[in-house]
């Protein structure tokens, strides 16, 4: 058994950092290392766009090697991917070349991909309860709030969709946040007591 | 067959119509403005005067983190501007830096609002301003802004090394009076990061982004925040200074009205349909 995968080991890595930042939380000794230990998350972050990278990488390269369904795309992308890429390092004018000719239509072009919102409202906003009522016409107050043209129409969907934004809305996003935190503290004690090994990838 | 009306129209025919409403009720306004007048929110108001009550000498940062459409319509010129006019006016000095995650758009975004965007008269470059780019890292940049901004990179946008630029010599995160910035993502990562700095933190984003900042915004880690392009357009207002943000409301009133009577006549033709 490798010894990342020794349940000693998982636990050293992942529980007594995450022990030390609440200890940090609580009493507020040895502030720095807690930073830095919260940093890493950040730093680990980075180091997933190399394993986003290479995933691409060997998926589009099989693709062309068994010549699969579509294969020239994945052409594409390769060469997209180094042109970009080389050109930000080595001749920046073709590069804002390309951001500006090339970049900035493709992502406009996605962003008309809103237009579909349109037809999801049409097709998707259709009440089958009382539940759906209730977050159907919040949507619409919300809507009114937002747009001029709800004060216009009359002087209280301002203030009904205020409130809308922030009571039931900051509610929710702290029952979200709270959830969220209660389910991270019941994942670190199985973990502390060998319980939760998913992430030894068994 | 024989039952089948005029109006029972096939799914791409009613994508179509439903598109076609779209393009016209973007374009009409084009052509004759509503004209509708616009209220100003209390948190664009406070937005404003946050700004314009940084103490003269202070230093601030602005994150540019806002995405491709802003690029193309400059949605962010009014605020530009009026950093040049605190530069200006109040010997206000300001870091623009970009840690956007849609890449280096972020970095063109800010030289784009420097190159056309405002007016840089009496004001010097490394003396009033600094431009630092595209910083790749996304957190990471962010976590060295408020660690150490000397850390945050040896070379501005231009490739001048940072401890050849006036207004960076011997600055440190301390010294920053305010930070700002524009997103497209989860607020997390800022709240994160400069949140403990317990420095005023602007906020400028999309209306879904300040739904989800509420929690920040009301607990005061959030000083003031511009909600979306009509937080834009109100700013313009209060500023004076009008753009494409201003004129594109008109179109955001329709299209508002628009996507309620789709919601009234989705549910209209959904209870027929259950009889």
């Amino acid at each position: 058994m490798s010894v990342l995968k020794q349940k000693e080991f998982a636990i050293i890595l992942f529980v007594v950092p995450l022990l030390f930042i609440l200890f940090n939380f609580y009493t507020g000794i040895a502030g720095p290392q807690a930073t830095e230990l919260i940093n890493w998350g950040a730093y680990l972050w980075n180091f997933s766009m190399i394993i986003g990278t290479y995933s691409m990488f060997r998926k589009h390269l099989l693709t062309i090697t068994e010549r699969q369904k579509d294969w020239p795309y994945s052409v594409i992308m390769f060469v997209s991917f180094f042109v970009y890429f080389i050109t930000g390092y080595i001749h920046t004018p073709t590069f804002q070349w390309i951001m500006d000719y090339v970049q900035t239509p493709i992502m406009m072009t996605i962003w008309v991909g809103a237009f579909t919102t349109f037809t999801m409202v049409f097709r998707g906003a259709r009440t089958r309860n009382w539940l759906g009522v209730l977050l159907l016409l919040s949507t619409v107050l919300t809507v009114l709030r937002m747009a001029p043209i709800g004060e216009a129409i009359w002087g209280g969907f301002p203030i009904i969709g205020l409130w809308i934004n922030d009571v039931p809305n900051v509610a929710v996003m702290r029952a979200i946040t709270i959830g969220m935190g209660i389910g991270l503290l019941a994942t670190m004690t199985r973990e502390i007591l060998g319980k939760e090994t998913h992430y030894l990838g068994e | 067959m024989s039952g089948k009306k005029w109006y029972h129209l096939s799914m791409d025919a009613q994508d179509s119509l439903v598109y076609l409403f779209v393009i016209l009720l973007c374009g009409v306004p084009v052509i004759r403005p509503l004209g509708l007048p616009l209220a100003i929110n209390e948190s664009t108001t406070h937005f404003y005067e946050t700004l314009n009550n940084i103490p003269e000498g202070s230093t601030i940062l602005w994150n540019e983190g806002y995405m491709v459409q802003s690029y193309v319509s400059g949605s962010e010129i009014a605020f530009y501007r009026l950093f040049f006019d605190l530069m200006r006016e109040n010997d206000v000095k300001v870091i623009f830096v970009s840690s956007c995650v849609d890449g280096p758009l972020g970095g063109a975004m800010i030289q784009k609002m420097l190159d056309a965007g405002v007016d840089k008269t009496d004001t010097v470059y490394g003396r009033d301003y600094v431009n630092l780019g595209w910083l790749p890292g996304f957190e990471a940049v962010l976590a060295a802004i408020a660690q150490d901004i000397q850390s945050v990179t040896e070379e501005d946008a231009y490739g001048t090394p940072v401890s050849d630029i006036e207004m960076m010599q011997g600055l440190t995160t301390d010294d920053l009076y305010l930070l700002g910035f524009s997103c497209g993502v989860s607020v997390d990562p800022w709240m994160r990061q400069w949140g403990p700095l317990g420095k005023p933190i602007l906020m400028v984003g999309g209306e879904s982004l300040i739904a989800q900042a509420m929690g920040y915004i009301n607990a005061g880690t959030v000083e003031a925040y511009l909600n979306g392009g009509r937080g834009m357009a109100e700013f313009e207002k209060v500023y004076g200074f009008y753009t494409l943000q201003t004129a594109i409301m008109d179109s955001v009133n329709l299209m508002s009205l628009y996507g309620i009577a789709l919601i009234i006549l989705s549910n209209v033709l959904f209870g027929k349909k259950k009889g």
